[in-house]
């Protein structure tokens, strides 16, 4: 059941004069959730890039290892082993092809056939009804959250076995950041593993079953969720913690207003 | 359209293209039908134009000379295109090494004045239209590889371009899908403000009687023809160059307007992603 997909070694990357990960050593199992909690900066997205082999031209993996089930990288795995929800839907889309011509591309470049139902069924799964309008119509035409789940849409019909999700509930209110949290957790039963970085503590602990937690592009913190209130946390998770609570207890009482979508 | 001037300006162009397609029916004397009986006739019913020094009928000779000037401007822009888009999108695209020995052989091409360097290759590779327009590519294709290399790096950079890769994408179908489109748009509309310099250069060279040669009917040669009659039939000279002066004038005016359309949508583009953005 746990089969070990892929285990990051002592991983550091950097630019010259700048270091942006130290050490970073985990490992993500299949059938298991990870989410990647931290500030802005800390190197969460950093981390997931490396793991896709695509880090930026002037970023160097310094040292460490990633094996991707007991193999080095190879190309061919972006798509078919491994795939990305990527952060800012609305960019990440050619806005000269349809959703559908994009779709399709993708799919045939990963030798998957591209069949109309199919992909209308996908798209239904996560919640786009009117699937046929929207692999007509252009990226500009739809709204961020519809893009979101297009992308996650993408990623599961490539069923690959291991999907990083890039912040996929930044761009939805609350009532589709649950949806998204639902699919994802579907994701779970079809042993499939996720790792998924997000800014939102409730977010991680509502689906997620291991937190790790970076800071200065360390892994300062890495645990089981329901050991998310041990005392012997380190003391970002606290102050983390304990902002959340904070926002969460006042919720019913005053209006957050942009706060909302931090927590 | 709204546009009036475009629409005088694409008129123009039809007239231009239609003549050169129907050239047989639209002429009405063989072009190189020689009838030294009747050279120099004066314009009037029987011939448009009047007659050249070999009494060969000027409208039709004009007529056929579009034909000549179209051919060899497509097929060095065609010749042009083909290899900076590949060599561009190489440099762009693999970056390093390839780049860099890449864009330094452009500089080579792009530190000689082109007429130089275009005299240069007919020196070597000999006289005729095929080597003037091999010439006049050579000449100009590194320009354009430039562009298409500065493109292809802003291009790769964007969100989208990353996602298909993150996606499993390959290589080739990225270049040709998601960055060939971007760079196309814009290429094209360079190469139409291209065009009309691209053709004084194939009429200079073969004025100079380097391309075409004598007695095919082009506007260069036919310049070069009438050259010697300059002073008892300057009108002779006057036809060709008209023609050229307006082909080249309607080109260029083309790839203005489409450049200022582009340079619109590009705004509005932008405007649109900064919208985005701030959502």
């Amino acid at each position: 059941m746990c089969e070990k997909l892929i285990s990051i070694n002592n991983l550091s990357a950097g630019t010259e004069n700048h270091q942006i990960l130290h050490n970073i050593s985990f490992d993500i199992k299949s059938g298991e959730i990870i989410c990647l909690l931290g500030q802005s900066g800390s190197g969460k997205t950093m981390t997931a890039l490396s793991i896709l082999n695509m880090l930026p031209l002037n970023v160097i993996q310094t040292s460490g290892t990633i094996l991707y089930n007991h193999t080095p990288f190879d190309e061919s795995m972006r798509g078919s082993f491994i795939s990305m929800i990527m952060q800012a839907p609305a960019s990440c889309f050619d806005s000269v092809f349809t959703i559908g011509a994009q779709f399709k591309d993708i799919l045939t470049s990963n030798n998957k056939e591209y069949s109309e139902n199919k992909v209308c069924s996908i798209l239904e799964k996560v919640e786009l009804n009117n699937p046929k309008d929207i692999l007509n119509s252009y990226p500009f035409q739809l709204s961020g959250g519809m893009l979101q789940r297009v992308m996650i849409a993408i990623a599961l019909s490539l069923d690959s076995k291991v999907i990083i999700a890039d912040e996929p509930t930044s761009d939805l209110d609350t009532a589709g950041q649950k949806e998204i949290i639902e699919l994802i957790l579907n994701l779970k039963k079809e042993n499939k593993a996720v790792l998924m970085i997000t800014h939102n503590l409730a977010v991680a602990k509502s689906c997620a079953d291991k937190i790790a937690v970076m800071s200065n592009g360390r892994l300062v913190d890495f645990f089981d969720t329901h050991e998310l209130s041990d005392k012997n946390r380190h003391e970002y998770t606290k102050k983390l913690i304990y902002a959340n609570s904070m926002l969460c207890s006042s919720k019913w009482n005053i209006d957050l207003g942009e706060y909302n979508a931090e927590m | 359209m709204k546009d009036k001037e475009l629409i005088i300006l694409f008129s123009l162009l039809a007239i231009i293209i239609l003549s050169a397609l129907f050239a047989p029916i639209i002429a009405p004397y063989n072009p190189y039908d020689a009838d030294l009986t009747n050279k120099f006739a004066p314009a009037g019913i029987q011939h448009i134009l009047g007659t050249d020094h070999l009494g060969r009928d000027v409208f039709s000779r004009i007529i056929y000379g579009t034909r000549m000037s179209l051919i060899s401007v497509l097929a060095t822009i065609l010749i042009v295109l083909i290899l900076s888009l590949i060599v561009g999108s190489i440099a762009g695209f693999r970056g390093g090494l390839f780049d860099s020995i890449l864009m330094r052989i452009c500089d080579v091409f792009l530190t000689f004045p082109t007429f130089i360097l275009a005299l240069f290759f007919i020196g070597v590779l000999g006289v005729g239209l095929i080597n003037v327009i091999i010439a006049i590519a050579l000449t100009h294709w590194a320009w354009y590889a430039r562009i298409v290399r500065s493109i292809v790096l802003e291009t790769k950079q964007k969100n989208y371009v990353t996602a298909a890769k993150c996606l499993g994408s390959s290589r080739f179908k990225i270049v040709l899908k998601h960055i060939m489109p971007k760079v196309l748009s814009q290429v094209i509309i360079l190469a139409t403000l291209d065009l009309g310099h691209m053709m004084l250069h194939v009429a200079g060279l073969s004025f100079l009687g380097l391309g075409v040669q004598a007695p095919t009917a082009e506007w260069g040669v036919m310049i070069n023809d009438a050259a010697p009659y300059i002073r008892e039939h300057p009108e002779l000279m006057l036809y060709p160059g008209i023609c050229i002066f307006i082909t080249v004038a309607v080109f260029n005016s083309i790839g203005e307007k489409l450049k200022d359309k582009y340079e619109k949508t590009q705004d509005f583009n932008s405007n649109e992603s900064e919208i985005c953005v701030k959502n």
